[in-house]
């Protein structure tokens, strides 16, 4: 049973915020940190061969071991975090952008057109993401920008869905009224007092479409559909490893770590951010 | 509810015709023809092969018959294992598939609903904490690095279960933990999540008042309600089991039809990967339907209501 103790709203928010989504951040950054000076650390290049030392386990020489054909997982799996993070990025500029706007018209605009937009994007938003990503990337061949495409062109809807639901019933509320009277137009009410009030949903839903971004470049990756070699990715890696899994396991366990890292890290920031707005959001997986 | 359940047909059909619209406009917007890239081909043979395919037709010749042969249920046929048509592949393979993601889906519902359960019982208890702990981990490490943890440790390193194959229940293991492990932790969530906020409300507090055994309003009383975000979650589950079905049937090598999918993808092999496609893609949304519709007689709000805010 929640024991409900009346703390201020500052006192609620640090509270929130020191418990979870603090181990999450942590995560991020340390990831983050990794990918930007990793790569100047180590004296490798991601894709210099060692051919004297194929396979060769983690030492102070290779600090992540070697893979097949002697490259140095440390810097691979650092150019794989970059990846990721493009990734990430992507998504959220198509997720803020692609989304908010159609979100906000869909929700300011009169009902008809709500109507005919949200049920176009109903029917897009229950064909199966990854099968969408799986045939897209079967097309537009492999490399970064197709899989950007691939994974993106359908979870932008979510965020769409979460905005228009938060401003229908903002727009209702009387504070918008009161601008509404005092003669602001729709695009002022919008910038200025609708979207502030949207951030917590859309930051909430960010934390589950970055990951879920992520986790289908692994995947596509993983088929042999995503990015190619020589290029690292850690969904390339782990599948490049898997093979050797027997003898060689780091091969594996490093990048597979590293999209589990991530994956947590977002999961930990999401709780915590739900926790701090206080609301309880819709479940969405992959 | 009539007026629901046609909305909800409308719905589906309107969303299996776009996608198969898609598909066709994808097949049709890659260069050449699926022969092209064959160089030992005669000019012969290729326009003789076109026709076999009816590929020599209008691009709106060729929709229609496209369009009229998945009314009849026919998905075409392989380009690469030439004798096969795609109906006989997922009727040799997909009961295998089914199989597994069954037993997974059995595993998954009882193991969530024992451990939301126990989660919600004794809140904030260590036992609970060490759940969600778990339940973090399962949502976090994707499924392909779970196979072959799993694998490495029971297989490879304690000799306990079979490293991979299809044959005894023996085998079925770890593929069916694999493949459970992501429904189970989201479920768990949803289950401890929603108890949590039943057992909040005042008829629980008459249930506690009139004397009953916490674990009685737990079983009797909170869990009944509880459970109808878990049953509208089925349909996003199967999508999981699914994707998930790729992986596990490709590294445990189960002859399942996630496998034929991944290896027509590896082969380039469009008509198969479309007709896959399609096949997967009208289970999900059948099965969604469904789930959409049992929501609705459940649970009268939902069909009434609107729109969704």
């Amino acid at each position: 049973m929640q024991v409900s103790v009346t703390l201020s709203h500052s006192q609620r928010f640090k509270y929130h915020f020191y418990s979870m989504q603090m181990y999450g951040i942590l995560i991020l950054c340390f990831l983050i940190l990794m990918m930007s000076v990793g790569p100047y650390i180590s004296t490798y290049h991601y894709d210099q061969m060692h051919l004297a030392a194929k396979n060769h386990a983690p030492s102070w020489n290779f600090w992540f071991g070697t893979d097949d054909l002697g490259r140095d997982i440390f810097v691979r799996t650092c150019y794989g975090a970059r990846i990721s993070f493009c990734i990430a990025i992507a998504t959220v500029c198509i997720d803020l952008f692609l989304g908010i706007f159609v979100g906000s018209l869909a929700g300011l605009a009169n009902p008809k057109v709500d109507e005919c937009v949200m049920r176009l994007l109903d029917i897009l938003y229950s064909i199966p993401t990854l099968l969408t990503a799986i045939l897209l990337s079967v097309f537009f061949g492999s490399g970064l920008l197709s899989i950007v495409i691939a994974v993106n062109v359908i979870s932008w809807i979510t965020m769409a869905r979460i905005v228009r639901g938060q401003i229908l019933l903002l727009k209702e509320m009387d504070f918008i009224l009161a601008v509404r009277s005092l003669g602001a137009n729709s695009s002022y009410i919008l910038l200025k007092h609708l979207l502030p009030n949207t951030w917590g949903p859309i930051m909430v839903t960010l934390t589950m479409t970055i990951p879920s971004a992520i986790f289908s470049e692994a995947f596509l990756s993983f088929l042999g559909l995503g990015i190619q070699a020589p290029m690292a990715s850690w969904g390339t890696m782990a599948y490049e490893g898997l093979p050797a899994l027997q003898y060689y396991p780091w091969r594996l366990f490093f990048p597979a770590a590293f999209i589990s890292l991530t994956m947590l890290s977002f999961y930990l920031i999401g709780e915590g951010l739900k926790k701090t707005f206080n609301s309880s959001y819709s479940e969405n997986i992959l | 509810m009539f007026s629901y359940l046609f909305k909800k047909i409308c719905f589906l059909l309107a969303s299996f015709f776009i996608l198969a619209s898609l598909t066709f406009i994808l097949m049709k917007m890659i260069p050449g023809d699926p022969f092209s890239a064959e160089q030992s081909l005669n000019a012969e043979a290729h326009r003789a092969l076109l026709k076999h395919h009816g590929l020599n037709l209008s691009y709106l010749q060729q929709y229609k018959n496209y369009i009229s042969e998945l009314f009849k249920g026919h998905l075409g046929t392989s380009l690469v294992y030439q004798n096969y048509t795609v109906n006989q592949l997922i009727r040799e393979s997909f009961p295998t598939s089914a199989y597994l993601g069954l037993q997974a889906l059995l595993f998954a519902i009882t193991l969530s609903l024992i451990l939301g359960l126990v989660c919600a019982f004794r809140p904030n208890s260590w036992s609970d904490h060490l759940i969600q702990i778990g339940m973090a981990l399962g949502i976090s490490v994707p499924s392909f690095i779970l196979a072959t943890i799993l694998q490495y440790f029971f297989s490879i390193k304690w000799h306990l279960l079979p490293l991979a194959r299809w044959e005894t229940f023996s085998h079925t293991i770890l593929p069916t933990i694999t493949l459970a492990a992501l429904p189970t932790a989201f479920m768990t969530r949803l289950i401890r999540n929603n108890l949590m906020q039943i057992l909040q409300m005042e008829y629980v507090k008459t249930a506690k008042a009139k004397g009953l055994h916490p674990f009685t309003i737990l079983w009797k009383h909170a869990l009944r309600n509880a459970l109808l975000p878990v049953l509208s979650y089925l349909g996003p589950l199967t999508s999981v089991l699914l994707i998930g079905s790729f992986i596990v049937e490709n590294i445990f090598s189960i002859p399942g039809l996630g496998q034929w999918y991944v290896k027509s993808v590896a082969n380039r092999d469009y008509s198969l990967i479309m007709g896959l496609t399609l096949f997967y893609s009208f289970i999900l949304m059948t099965l969604n339907f469904i789930v959409d519709i049992a929501c609705g007689l459940l649970d009268p709000r939902i069909r009434i209501m609107p729109v969704e805010v």
